[in-house]
């Protein structure tokens, strides 16, 4: 286990080292900043063209959007890699030198890339989630604090699960795999979606097939003491590791299913 | 150039990725699964918007079922501007493989114009169409509306076919730029995604804010998706459409001209790496 | 015996387009599923320590059982151990004792200097400093690539990358080496060196060699017992020589071509 860290360590540091090779890397800082400012564009832009719904300011809608988009973002930094497999490890035969090797598949293909630049989406996540408890008066106490840590780490391992199952779905098809956006990008826009206004069978499919709402909304409603039972804001860490679960077993048979290319 | 030429080059490559977009059937399904899933839930939001926000009314001309037709026209046009250099011709440029594509007896603009033309409509009509399918056959609240008048609805059928060739020109212009930038594809990125947003597929131009309203109605990229839209549900009338069709086609001329200029320029200095 | 294959078999699905006006449109319909059988019961045994040479044409499925032994793909059907393991079922043990070199594909890290790749390739399979640097040493110096250590990988001419991976394969001693083409593109010069670093290595550590290649000179250089293989069948297997005797009597004499053109080369100072 402890040499896996560290192998995952040094597969960081050559990442690092080829990514300063060429020139413009501080461009995709930029690149993902930009990302980050004109994600939430529409909701901010719909809030103040039609002020608030009810009691939901656009603070309640940020907080919520906010917490899904730094536990993806984070899933993202760190297994990046599941996030290029179906179309570049897969497609070019480049995962067999990772089955060549006598490690840790899991490892392998989740260091096989690193973008020091993905680490800006979840900074601006967090900082938007500091802001807008701020700006709902609530403060950052122990327990706070405890809750929004376990809802980024319950979110982290979800989106993992997320990246770990499109690839395990990659070696039955890769051209049939756009419905993994759903999982991801599309994933934490229904959070933008005041909660007590979304319909029934959205809720449903984001509390049990991807666990979003108790990575987001629940964390939040917890911490900021809406009215909802506050329990479930407590379960964003089992949550996320279930769904992790699952998708490693559709990532073990699709590895058993793997068919080489090329010759 | 030769034209003849070009045209049976155009044909078969059309053909070619027509094929390729039946072959994946999977993938034209979960595309549309995908399309139509964003819809509802842009639908959703829009309903919450219209019915219990603070300021429902102030919806600036567009009423909520235009701003649902908008939804769905809009995850239907969006599939044009859906990039293929982050695919092939990207891999092409990475890899020096761009020396293969010199070798063509083809000037190397209109090769890549038609191809990546042919390859967005091809793999995605199947998908446009599905989408508006879907859209259509949907329950009341959340469906698709017929167009506002005869004459709306055959102009936003050629403002579709010029929205198609101003992305195609845009896609060019940034696959040019590409060709100049050797290190990554952040600056293309950049500029996909702002043209994304101001196409107002994300939010329809018209819920902007009031005051940028003019710019946004002149800059390039309304002519993606929000100009053949509003002809569509009636919040811009057939007689605006000369105008806006105007307008595309200016913009389609410029983005050529300078993918051309750029392209040819830079053609011949190109660092092939690796190989 | 170090390799056994018993009965191997791996079959894929090919997806094929209805014929005819309408067969674009009616292939997104429905689907001829057609299964194409790669391997169709192949067995064989290799000893430690020999060299073996592995021949047919392409797509006979060379590189498929080789992908079996290897353990990045699993068969159908079929038993095959190699060093008392099987490769699919115990790939981590089992990877750390083999080298494999895809002539095609490269295992080293695209823009940082070799030795970087090297130092990675230590880790990731526990070997212990002092013997990794004995070994480096003992490598980089019979291949010629002490100089190159410090070039980014994608700097390196094809011949002095290939040397590179070959270092790469073997730096964890592994046993049992595999080589897929290692020589296509290779001038003949290079060649030559590869494939006396090859028979040197063989003939010093024992190490077991299954030599994939269409250049028949590697073969006949290298390895006294041939494989071929056709249609997913193992249709020979024995000394070269017996090949010879059975297609080609008549052939007594042949210039080696690839000795002469690197006695040109290095003639006319080309090297």
């Amino acid at each position: 286990m402890i040499s896996e860290v560290k192998i995952y360590g040094k597969y960081l540091r050559m990442h690092l080292l080829s990514g300063m090779e060429y020139k413009g890397w501080w461009l995709m800082l930029i690149q993902v900043f930009v990302v980050v400012v004109t994600d939430p564009i529409s909701t901010v832009l719909l809030f103040s063209r039609f002020g608030n719904i009810g009691e939901w300011t656009v603070a309640h809608i940020i907080l919520v959007y906010a917490l899904a988009v730094a536990s993806f973002g984070l899933a993202e930094s760190l297994c990046r890699g599941f996030d290029y497999f179906p179309w570049q490890l897969l497609r070019t035969g480049e995962f067999d030198r990772l089955l060549l090797r006598p490690r840790s598949l899991f490892v392998q293909v989740a260091a096989s890339r690193f973008h020091l630049h993905r680490l800006v989406r979840p900074a601006t996540g967090i900082c938007a989630v500091v802001w807008a408890l701020s700006e709902l008066e609530v403060p950052l106490s122990p327990r706070n604090i405890a809750i929004l840590v376990m809802a980024l780490a319950g979110g982290c391992i979800m989106y993992c699960g997320v990246f770990v199952l499109t690839s395990g779905v990659a070696f039955f098809t890769v051209k049939g795999l756009d419905w993994i956006y759903l999982f991801t990008n599309a994933s934490y826009q229904v959070t933008r979606c005041p909660e007590p206004y979304l319909p029934q069978a959205l809720k449903s499919m984001f509390s049990f097939l991807l666990p979003m709402l108790f990575i987001s909304f629940y964390p939040a409603a917890t911490v900021c003491g809406w009215d909802y039972p506050a329990w479930p804001g407590y379960l964003a860490l089992p949550a996320g590791a279930a769904f992790l679960g699952c998708a490693l077993l559709v990532w073990r048979i699709g590895v058993r299913h793997y068919k080489s290319t090329g010759s | 150039m030769n034209w003849k030429q070009t045209g049976r080059a155009s044909r078969s490559l059309l053909r070619i990725s027509m094929a390729e977009g039946l072959q994946y059937r999977a993938s034209a399904i979960s595309g549309v699964f995908v399309s139509v899933f964003w819809g509802i839930i842009e639908c959703v939001l829009f309903t919450v918007f219209y019915t219990y926000s603070d300021n429902g009314w102030n919806n600036n001309g567009l009423s909520l079922e235009q701003t649902i037709s908008y939804v769905w026209l809009g995850q239907a046009l969006f599939l044009f501007q859906r990039m293929n250099i982050d695919g092939e011709l990207m891999d092409k440029i990475n890899n020096g493989n761009v020396g293969i594509d010199l070798c063509r007896p083809l000037d190397l603009y209109t090769h890549w114009f038609v191809k990546s033309s042919a390859a967005k409509l091809g793999t995605s009509w199947i998908r446009s169409v599905a989408t508006i399918g879907v859209g259509l056959l949907l329950p009341a609240g959340y469906a698709l509306g017929a167009p506002e008048s005869p004459a709306g609805f055959l102009c936003f059928l050629m403002s579709v076919s010029m929205a198609f060739i101003l992305c195609s020109a845009y896609a060019m212009l940034v696959t040019a730029i590409r060709l100049n930038v050797t290190w990554g594809d952040g600056p293309t990125y950049i500029l996909l995604l702002v043209s994304g947003i101001l196409s107002g597929t994300y939010l329809p131009l018209r819920l902007w804010p009031d005051e940028l309203q003019t710019f946004l109605y002149l800059q390039p990229f309304g002519g993606f998706a929000d100009i053949p839209i509003q002809l569509y549900v009636g919040s811009l009338e057939p007689a605006s459409a000369l105008p806006g069709i105007g307008l595309q086609l200016m913009w389609s001329m410029i983005f050529i001209v300078a993918g051309r200029i750029i392209m040819n320029r830079k053609l011949h200095t190109i660092i092939v790496q690796g190989g | 015996m170090q390799i056994e294959l018993r009965d191997i078999r791996k079959s894929f699905k090919v997806y094929k387009r209805p014929e005819g006006k309408f067969g674009l449109l009616r292939g997104a319909f429905m689907r001829n599923v057609q299964q194409v059988e790669a391997l169709g019961g192949i067995s064989f045994d290799i000893a430690a320590g020999e060299l073996v040479g592995y021949i047919g044409p392409n797509g006979a499925g060379k590189s498929t059982s080789v992908k079996i032994m290897s353990g990045i793909l699993t068969p159908d059907s079929g038993e095959c151990r190699i060093m008392g393991r099987v490769p699919w079922k115990e790939r981590q043990r089992h990877v750390s004792r083999i080298g494999v070199v895809f002539g095609q594909r490269s295992q080293l890290w695209w823009d940082v200097p070799v030795e970087d790749s090297f130092d990675v390739l230590k880790d990731i399979y526990g070997i212990a400093p002092g013997d990794y640097r004995s070994r480096l040493a003992e490598l980089t110096a019979t291949l010629d690539v002490e100089s190159l250590l410090r070039t980014p990988v994608r700097q390196l001419s094809l011949g002095q990358r290939m040397r590179c991976e070959l270092v790469a394969a073997l730096l964890h001693r592994p046993q049992i080496l595999f080589l897929d083409e290692p020589t296509i593109g290779l001038d003949a010069v290079s060649k030559l060196a590869l494939r006396s670093f090859l028979k040197e290595e063989n003939r010093k550590h024992g190490v077991t060699m299954l030599l994939t290649t269409h250049d028949m000179d590697d073969i006949e250089a290298l390895c006294e017992r041939v494989m071929v293989i056709g249609h997913g069948q193992l249709l020979y297997d024995g000394r070269l020589a017996g090949l010879q005797e059975k297609y080609a009597p008549e052939v007594t004499l042949k210039v080696n071509t690839d000795a002469m053109i690197a006695a040109m080369y290095s003639d006319l100072a080309l090297t």
